[in-house]
């Protein structure tokens, strides 16, 4: 039985890695906010660089890079204005189709096809950059959660010893959620361009046809519902776990255990059947409100499962560091890499289901998600899959690199990074179509990485016994053996 | 520090035996004489089986004209039963391969008969596209071979010749893992039979003359570790390939990016639900039950509850999708099968394996045989039932409304149905016959440690730990 001290070292740490963070995003603030002043010199506020664009663009494209074009250019530009209606999903609609260009054109010089407001600024910048993250790290606490229940439902006996630790990274899903609340509130129309409510007004020139139909589901007020709802539900199942698990230290019986494998179920079905797949709707597929994939929910969570076991493998080496966890060794380690490893390979096969399906059928409505992040972000689009996939698979292929603390801790930073871009990527380029990422993001990270560990150690204080050395199936742990 | 296993375990064999009584045990049913309720089921099962080989002889004399394939509808139920069947056999290959990733014990009751009721899924399930030709004496067609044709190639950027290589790979790697594991059980059986008689002989061949030395075992261990790994994506990729047949596509309902992996959980609830009913029979039938416990039944009903229940997300995934979509298509794809002529069929998929399963929750009917086994149809039909919506609810309406024409089986597409059924069921009963139906040096490598008699000692280990005091209370 032991407990954590969160030494003032680890404090002291942990603030200069936020202040760290806070300089990054202050250099964020300078160059972007330099390149943010000369697109105000330009009337539409956008620097694409066109040809480039072009180049790996299709016709989806061309609603980003026509933000650099006046209306009056774009006017004669007919071939671009049908190829732009063409890729309009707004041709689902029974209309006449010359009406349906001209619509096209009037929005030309706004947001993309959907336009309403200019994107790209700063403010887009910092907002999406800020949510990114918080979405990011509210998937790890998720997956925790799951992984936590999962482990248990599943009656693992080898992960007792840990736990703690994925519940101590679960705990931060209120941080996740009181971030995410604020900028829901304050900040909707910057990240959601459905929640516009002109975009349903039939007089209104922004009217958009195809969101109308989808109005029923996306509209402010149903999207606060449905988050209020499913935040409850994570942050309830959360204090169930909390509760049961901290009693078991405190006065172990069996019958305990036994509850805590219902509070699992109960995680399993609730996580996977309404949190998970209506948050990541809500949360981050309505970020481009006419695309859907209807993988994206288990995609995102794959994600944050990956980023999970990466981030309780740090953990593990620095408790071991600190004294803590003495029944863990490379045994324990061994699996934990296991996971990293399988799940980065998962993560790449729904990656590949994804992007091949949407690829070979070549739908212009579908398209348009890849085109955008490769046409604006094309070296981190593929340079997160090469570290998402490539990188991990052929480091932790072997045993002998899934039982190393430095390979292993090296790899966890990358797949960590790794799958920051990635939801990078699912969050930013709507809203900025390009040049979004940089000291901006990851000062962000830097900073809010330092608040969540925080948070982290500050909930591994709170238990009295770390290792849960009177779970019924603690000896299981410790003899574990592979 | 000796490997543990918790008491709170439900034991995985019972019945206290040795060595040599589960030597005993297993063989037992290899040898004596014939039972006449066996040959009675393999007679029938024979005749259903020569039956679906009529009815494949009457397809090739007289063409695919005799199936009830039209002009919208081209896959029907020929390709429905090869999904079918073909998820079937996947069973076998997550028990082997990713059961044994994650050291279930149980996998070792069950793992022998299920790789080879996958290995005869996969027969039957090869029939179906190769039939689906026409002309099957072009069928090596398929196979990208140096030939006469000039520069007709096959074509590489189709799913369906992906499929070639996936199911084949599949079967010749599943085929291989299943006979590995084979090999020492072979020369079990060989020790038992009176040396040098024609048994001993044909046994002697089958298990290549293993001896049990430590170099074979050594050698045994690494083949079944590689091909264990080579298995493993082998589970994902077939199916997911399969799914690609659809997927790629642009036809309403089959185009969707969660197809690859819920085929995947739906191959597995599949296969699962098709072991439990064969060996629901086979534990009673051939005395295995301290092989195949009720803990064993327990486990596989846990993995019909959470494959049953992924399936159900994605269902309702893409039904909610397909109208957030906004195309009118995807919309009406999915209204014409919960609400069109054929919505019994989308209804029957839907109560067979999502909400069916959901019973599972209870442990009271996890552990019930009865309703284990009722359940194992029910998911049978109901997996059958999901490739029938896939296929003829999105093709029987599709873009042309002139075109828009029902479905009807004829019988010789029937027949040749229930004919794999005959050939599946011929091929499991020769194997429940003269192969060891349970892995015998698998199970014994269990039972020291998860076998009934083990659990004393943990017992003994445990009781001054204050958490299994409260048990008593």
């Amino acid at each position: 039985m032991s407990t954590f001290s969160f030494e003032a070292k680890t404090k002291k740490n942990l603030a200069i890695t936020i202040v760290v963070g806070l300089i990054l995003f202050g250099l964020g603030l300078i160059f972007q906010g330099s390149k943010h002043d000369t697109h105000h010199e330009n009337e539409h506020g956008e620097t694409m660089k066109t040809e480039e664009v072009s180049k790996h663009a299709t016709t989806t494209v061309a609603s980003t890079h026509s933000e650099s074009v006046t209306d009056s250019a774009v006017h004669t530009d007919t071939s671009h204005a049908v190829a732009l209606a063409a890729a309009s999903v707004n041709t689902y609609e029974y209309k006449d189709v010359s009406a349906e260009i001209d619509e096209e054109l009037q929005s030309l010089g706004d947001r993309s096809h959907y336009a309403h407001h200019k994107v790209g600024t700063l403010k887009d910048k910092i907002i999406t950059n800020l949510y990114a993250v918080v979405l990011f790290f509210l998937y790890i606490g998720l997956a925790a959660m799951f992984v936590l229940a999962a482990t248990t439902l599943a009656l693992g006996g080898w992960q007792i010893q840990m736990q703690k630790i994925f519940l101590a990274i679960a705990s931060t899903i209120p941080v996740s959620i009181i971030i995410m609340v604020v900028l829901f509130a304050t900040n909707m129309h910057t990240i959601f361009e459905w929640s516009h409510a002109e975009l349903y007004d039939p007089a209104s020139p922004h009217y958009d046809a195809l969101l109308f139909s989808k109005h029923d589901y996306l509209n402010v007020k149903g999207f606060w519902i449905r988050s209020i709802i499913f935040f409850s539900i994570s942050l309830g199942l959360l204090y169930f776990w909390w509760k049961n698990l901290n009693s078991m230290d405190v006065n172990p019986s069996i019958r305990l255990y036994n509850t805590s494998r219902g509070i699992a179920g109960a995680t399993i079905l609730l996580v996977a059947m309404g949190v998970n797949p209506f948050g990541t709707w809500d949360w981050a597929m309505s970020i481009q409100p006419h695309w859907y994939s209807t993988l994206y929910a288990w995609y995102l969570m794959a994600s944050g499962a990956v980023s999970m076991f990466s981030l309780t493998m740090l953990l593990i080496i620095f408790l071991k560091k600190k004294g803590n966890l003495p029944g863990v060794n490379e045994n324990h380690r061994h699996d934990i890499g296991k996971f990293m490893f399988a799940i980065s390979v998962f993560w790449t096969y729904l990656f590949f289901s994804q992007f091949m399906l949407q690829w070979y059928a070549n739908i212009p409505e579908e398209t348009i998600y890849f085109d955008k992040r490769e046409a604006g972000y094309f070296i981190l689009f593929w340079g997160s899959f090469v570290l998402c996939f490539l990188v991990p698979f052929f480091t932790l292929m072997k045993r002998a690199s899934k039982r190393s603390i430095v390979a292993t801790s090296v790899m966890a930073f990358v797949i960590i990074l790794a799958h920051y871009f990635d939801f990078f990527l699912v969050v930013v380029p709507e809203v900025v179509p390009e040049g979004g990422f940089g000291f901006l993001g990851l000062g962000f990270l830097v900073a809010l990485a330092g608040v969540y560990m925080f948070w982290i150690f500050n909930s591994l204080t709170k238990f009295k016994d770390l290792e849960s050395s009177t779970h019924p199936l603690y000896r299981e742990s410790i003899k574990h053996q592979i | 520090m000796s490997h543990f296993e918790s008491p709170l375990r439900e034991p995985l064999i019972t019945g206290n035996k040795t060595w040599k009584k589960i030597t005993d045990d297993i063989v037992v049913n290899t040898t004596g004489d014939i039972k006449p309720l066996w040959l009675i089921a393999t007679l029938i099962s024979a005749a259903v089986a020569a039956f679906g080989v009529f009815c494949i002889g009457w397809e090739v004399c007289y063409g695919i004209g005799t199936w009830g394939a039209n002009k919208t509808v081209g896959w029907a139920w020929d390709i429905t039963n090869f999904v079918w069947w073909i998820g079937i056999g996947h069973a076998g290959t997550l028990i082997s391969a990713i059961l044994l990733l994650f050291r279930q014990k149980w996998r070792t009751g069950v793992n022998r008969a299920a790789e080879a009721m996958t290995i005869f899924a996969v027969v039957c399930a090869g029939l179906f596209p190769v039939f689906h030709m026409g002309r099957v004496w072009d069928a090596f067609f398929i196979f990208p071979l140096p030939n006469t044709r000039g520069p007709l190639w096959q074509n590489f950027n189709s799913p369906l010749l992906w499929d070639v290589f996936a199911i084949s790979t599949y079967f010749s790697v599943s085929l291989l893992f299943w006979y590995t594991g084979l090999v020492p059980d072979f020369g079990t059986i060989r020790d038992q039979a009176k040396p040098g008689s024609i048994r001993w002989k044909i046994y002697n061949v089958l298990s290549f003359g293993w001896v049990g030395e430590a170099k074979h075992w050594e050698r045994w261990e690494s083949l079944s570790l590689i091909l264990a790994g080579l298995s493993t994506p082998l589970v994902l990729s077939v199916h997911t390939i399969v799914s690609f047949d659809f997927a790629t596509s642009i036809v309403p309902g089959w185009h969707t990016t969660i197809l690859p992996p819920y085929f995947v959980a739906g191959a597995i609830f599949s296969g699962f639900a098709m072991v439990l009913t064969l060996m629901l029979v086979a534990r009673k039938v051939m005395n295995l039950e301290d092989y195949i416990t009720i803990a064993h039944v327990e486990s596989m009903n846990k993995i019909l509850l959470l494959t049953g229940s992924m399936v159900g997300t994605a269902y309702l995934t893409e039904l909610f999708v397909a109208w957030y979509s906004g195309s009118m298509y995807e919309q009406y794809a999915f209204a014409n099968r919960a609400l069109g002529p054929l919505a019994w069929s989308y209804w029957t998929m839907m109560f067979c394996n999502l909400i069916f399963p959901q019973f599972f929750w209870s442990k009271k009917l996890r552990r019930s045989i009865a309703f284990t086994f009722f359940t194992s149809i029910v998911v049978n039909i109901g997996m059958w039932f999901e490739r029938f919506v896939i296929i003829v609810t999105s093709l029987y309406r599709d873009y042309l409304p002139s075109s828009w024409i029902d479905y009807r089986p004829t019988w010789v597409e029937v027949g040749i149905y229930v004919g794999t059924g005959g050939i599946f069921m011929t091929l499991f009963l020769l194997f429940s016959r003269f192969f060891p139906v349970v892995a015998i040096a698998e199970v014994k490598s269990i039972l020291k440690i998860s076998g009934d008699q083990a659990r004393a000692e943990q017992w003994d280990e445990v009781k001054d730990d204050d958490v299994y005091k409260t048990l008593e209370k």
